[in-house]
């Protein structure tokens, strides 16, 4: 009887809840925790998880230990690169903005000398087996429907 | 009186001389205006990034140098800019010249050791 109108004030238990809400999913409502926030074992721990940990660490290139920023450390420099040759923006790196600036005059002068490229160009070839495995993949599914789709049909039958 | 480090590029498709040739000349340039090379680093044969002049390779040397006046950077520089050998140079001022062999020559000799281990089975 306590289960009865429970579906009424909220709709649809069985979808958006169910299906959860990635990392942050409570998982079903207990009779309890109406009412807002409760601080249950189940939920602190959850909510202090991977993202509450996971803050970005500081620049890499700040604080009394940190690398120097050379325009000849290739490999470092590197690291600070898209793939496409460009250079990482700060709120992806994390580097702060004084040293962001000091990267790019490193990479810049690194670039005068081709230790670094301006450009690095997509590999064309790569890129058509890519997407030759992503049409095999896709028939391979196609295939794979089609099959089962036969089967029910037989089975009805 | 400031430090510089002074990189040449040089074209692959020369004798081996030419890149002392370069050093050497660089040294004199230096002496002439009362500086001092503190180091020199040979980097060898490197594969540039993109192509120089339609030259994929090419012999690096580093300068570490002391100079007093910035008319012997200039001059240094317009030497560079006429030489055929040199495809590329580039002077950057420090603030010291550090003892240590550079990133590249770490890099390379990292590499080498690696090569001699032979391949991981």
């Amino acid at each position: 009887m306590a289960m009865e109108p429970l579906p009424a004030r909220r709709p649809a238990p069985g979808g958006k809840g169910a299906k959860g809400k990635g990392k942050f999913s409570k998982g079903p409502r207990k009779e309890g925790a109406e009412g807002g926030f409760k601080k249950d074992a189940k939920y602190t721990p959850r909510l202090l998880g991977k993202a509450y940990f996971q803050r970005r660490r500081g620049c890499p290139f700040s604080g009394p230990k940190a690398q120097k920023i050379d325009y000849k450390d290739v490999r470092t420099l590197s690291k600070y690169l898209s793939d496409l040759g460009k250079i990482m923006p700060r709120h992806l790196s994390g580097v702060c903005a004084a040293k962001q600036r000091e990267l790019a005059t490193a990479i810049a002068r690194a670039r005068m000398l081709a230790l670094l490229p301006f450009v690095v160009k997509a590999d064309p070839a790569a890129e058509r087996e890519q997407r030759n495995e992503r049409i095999a993949a896709r028939a391979a599914r196609f295939a794979e429907r089609d099959a089962q789709r036969s089967r029910a049909t037989e089975s009805a039958e | 009186m400031a430090f510089y480090e002074f990189t040449t590029i040089i074209r692959p498709d020369v004798p081996t001389t030419t890149v002392d040739a370069v050093a050497t000349k660089v040294a004199d340039l230096v002496k002439k205006h009362k500086g001092k090379v503190v180091k020199t680093e040979q980097w060898g044969l490197r594969t540039l990034a993109y192509s120089i002049n339609k030259h994929r390779k090419g012999y690096y040397t580093l300068h570490g140098l002391q100079l007093n006046d910035a008319a012997a950077v200039n001059e240094l520089e317009y030497a560079m800019k006429l030489s055929d050998d040199v495809i590329r140079f580039l002077t950057v001022k420090v603030e010291e010249i550090s003892k240590e062999p550079s990133a590249i020559l770490k890099a390379k000799a990292r590499a080498e050791e690696a090569e001699a281990m032979g391949p991981q089975a």
